[in-house]
């Protein structure tokens, strides 16, 4: 079995889906023949052609507002927006359009939006951007981060056969960094709103998702060296929460740090750290952390980017704290 | 197909008449229910504007799609839309179509394939793109008829999803309903290009400017267009120009409105309009529109009770139906 | 060196590539200076001189990785279509 990166998970994923279901379509900007800015598309259109791979205007409510529709219609579109920084133009589309719709009337707006989100890439404040917390807080929508490969491919899949509107925030860092091997005769399917542990141990639990699972391994193994071992626990879906999840890794370890790369203020940190607090405060030996970006928009200068990021050791120190409380 | 070649039959004409004073005294009825406190929220009428939304809305087909705004009851009720059905939307009851969900004219019926619209009304232009679109990438020959007013014709989501119509070539029509004021601003103030409908050049469609208070003129132009759209000629723009006869809603007395302009519209009414050419042309006789009025006032009257005498919703129900299980 | 090849050297992918390759040659050749062994000392000693150029290319290509990612990254970053 050949391994595979992320970013050919979420193209297989996508290759898999169209062929499974002809009403699947894709539509966002230069992902036709020029296969998308990060080639996720690449080929698509060869095998399924213009109609269902559909390079749009540079109209990023527009793209949303029509897949919104050609969902009411009985399609269930695959919106791309380019980098997850544009999503912001489609804002409204989302929240008050997609989001809405089932509670006022009972229609079902079956759709995703692929976003690709994150930085650590030297794109600065307008092509790192984590929006997830926005989304997390209209009611309505569904919000998905998968961290990795195997995940990708499984958590896109499910998001397409979700009926309700589901954003995908694929994370840009990891598309080439990561690999696995993927059975290609399986079906791939991670359910949404379900949690994954990647990691056992009984001094503390970091809760995280996206690109920081990768960093808090980091951190892990450090820490594992010097005797100190931790739980990991990838969040992967954030609406639907695994509140169980929480809260399990929260009994059997009693330390915890939560880390997400968005800035840290009206982050899901917050949300999780509430939850915990209301559900399962006397479980806690210590205060709880959040280890995040910094509340200021990605800078561009590498040296600066580093010191917004949450990385490997940010997360150990973090650890420290709340073990030695 | 030009408007020119639209055969109105005298059926035709008496449908049109019926259904804008049908509109009419809807519409005073639920002024009057508004009076007596029985409607709360917001109550926008479109007194004036009978001739562009029942002239548009008859032009379409059963399985075309329609997507009003708030002052469109004409169209909802020459699509098929019961008084009933309107009157417990206004009356939040629990049988009603958004089951009190959502208010007054915000509806949504499946089976007549309307969809109700939100606040931010030029949203709902690319939601109607895109159900034309995805209705003929299941090969069918549907077409989605859209309204927007002069005002809300400003808003972006107006040009973005109106260019990707035209690139698309969508089965779509949409018209502007310029009754000159847009709660309080008047025109002058919200544009400054001559006619909206010269919009239509930028976007490489045809525009259309024409009397909005003339609903054999509007039925005409529209139904050229819903068959030029359907017929693969892509979208139209129609602009309507007509006047609107009472303030933005129930709430709202106008003292802004120009009344010279308001005395000279209240000659170009569109029932009276029709009447006169009803009678002129021997299709109708005092008798018989006597009828009329009586068989509207009666089922008017039948559907009052009858919404009245319905049950409100339960109060859970505001916790149910976020998602499509 | 000639000036002809530190020309082509001088961008780092370049000059990995070029490491990498070396590290390929040293490899095959402690596997060939194997068969040379006499005893079982010598031959451990070459296996280990071999496994330790495979470590250094690893390294290398991982070096390399990150350079192609980040310079996928800054082509769709400039929405370079070339």
């Amino acid at each position: 079995m050949a391994e595979i990166t992320y970013l050919q998970a979420i193209t297989d994923a996508l290759r898999e889906e169209m062929q499974r279901d002809p009403r699947v379509f894709l539509l966002g900007e230069d992902i036709g023949i020029y296969g998308g800015a990060f080639k996720v598309t690449k080929g698509l259109i060869d095998t399924f052609g213009e109609e269902r791979v559909m390079d749009t205007p540079i109209s990023e409510a527009a793209i949303i507002g029509v897949a919104v529709g050609a969902a009411l219609a009985g399609m269930r579109p695959i919106a791309e927006m380019q980098f997850a920084d544009f999503i912001t133009s489609g804002f409204s589309q989302l929240v008050t359009n997609a989001a809405t719709l089932h509670y006022r009337y009972g229609t079902a707006v079956p759709m995703v939006v692929r976003a690709p989100s994150g930085g650590g890439i030297h794109g600065g404040a307008f092509h790192s951007k984590n929006p997830e917390a926005w989304f997390v807080h209209q009611p309505g929508l569904k919000v998905v981060a998968p961290a990795t490969a195997y995940d990708a491919k499984g958590l896109l899949k499910s998001a397409v056969r979700d009926d309700n509107p589901v954003l995908y925030f694929e994370n840009k860092f990891l598309y080439r960094r990561i690999k696995e091997e993927i059975d290609p005769a399986t079906e791939v399917l991670v359910p949404l709103g379900e949690a994954r542990t990647v990691r056992q141990g009984s001094a503390a639990v970091i809760i995280t998702y996206g690109a920081m699972l990768h960093a808090a391994l980091e951190a892990a193994d450090g820490l594992a060296a010097e005797g100190i071992e931790v739980t990991i626990l990838d969040l992967r879906s954030l609406q639907p929460l695994d509140i169980e999840a929480i809260l399990e890794s929260v009994r059997r370890t009693n330390r915890v740090v939560i880390v997400h790369e968005a800035n840290l203020t009206g982050g899901i940190g917050g949300e999780i750290a509430a939850l915990i607090s209301e559900y399962a405060f006397e479980e806690l030996d210590a205060p709880l952390k959040r280890v995040a970006g910094l509340d200021t928009p990605t800078p561009y200068a590498p040296v600066m980017e580093e010191y917004w990021r949450p990385n490997a050791a940010k997360i150990a120190r973090a650890v420290h704290d709340v073990v030695r409380f | 197909m030009s408007s020119n070649d639209v055969n109105i039959t005298n059926d035709i004409k008496v449908k049109l008449y019926t259904l804008m004073l049908k509109t009419r005294l809807t519409e005073e009825r639920i002024i009057t229910l508004y009076r007596q406190g029985r409607i709360v929220g917001g109550v926008y009428t479109g007194r004036g504007v009978e001739g562009t939304t029942v002239g548009a809305g008859l032009a379409l087909e059963p399985e075309d799609w329609l997507f009003p705004i708030h002052r469109d009851l004409g169209a909802h009720l020459a699509k098929g839309q019961s008084v009933l059905n309107i009157l417990l939307q206004y009356l939040g009851r629990g049988n009603s179509l958004s089951k009190g969900k959502d208010s007054g004219i915000h509806c949504s019926d499946t089976r007549l394939n309307i969809v109700g619209n939100v606040s931010h009304l030029g949203h709902m232009i690319p939601v109607a793109v895109g159900t034309a679109i995805g209705m003929r990438m299941q090969g069918k020959a549907v077409v989605t008829l859209n309204f927007i007013g002069e005002g809300g014709s400003n808003i972006g989501d107006f040009h973005e999803g109106l260019n990707f119509a035209a690139v698309q070539k969508a089965p779509f029509v949409l018209i502007i309903e310029n009754n000159q004021y847009a709660y309080s601003t008047p025109t002058h103030k919200g544009f400054s290009a001559k006619h909206l409908s010269d919009r239509a050049i930028g976007y490489g469609i045809p525009g259309f400017h024409i009397d909005g208070t003339d609903a054999l003129q509007v039925y005409a132009t529209v139904k050229a267009a819903v068959e030029r759209a359907r017929a693969g000629k892509g979208p139209s723009l129609i602009e309507c120009l007509s006047f609107r006869m009472v303030g933005h809603s129930a709430h709202d007395d106008a003292f802004y409105v120009d009344k010279k302009q308001m005395r000279e519209y209240e000659k170009k009414d569109p029932i009276a309009r029709l009447e006169h050419l009803l009678i002129k042309e021997g299709v109708l006789d005092a008798p018989a529109l006597a009828a009329i009025h009586e068989q509207l006032g009666q089922e008017i009257e039948k559907a009052t009770q009858s919404a009245l005498d319905s049950p409100l919703p339960e109060a859970h129900w505001a916790a149910e139906g976020l998602y499509a299980e | 060196m000639t000036e002809v090849e530190k020309e082509k050297l001088n961008s780092m992918r370049e000059i990995l590539l070029t490491a990498i390759h070396r590290e390929e040659e040293a490899y095959t050749f402690y596997i060939s200076a194997r068969q040379c062994a006499r005893t079982p000392t010598e031959e451990e000693m070459f296996n280990r001189l071999a496994a330790q150029e495979m470590q250094h290319k690893r390294a290398l290509e991982i070096q390399l990785e990150e350079i192609n990612n980040q310079l996928e990254m800054d082509r769709a970053l400039s929405y370079d279509i070339s």
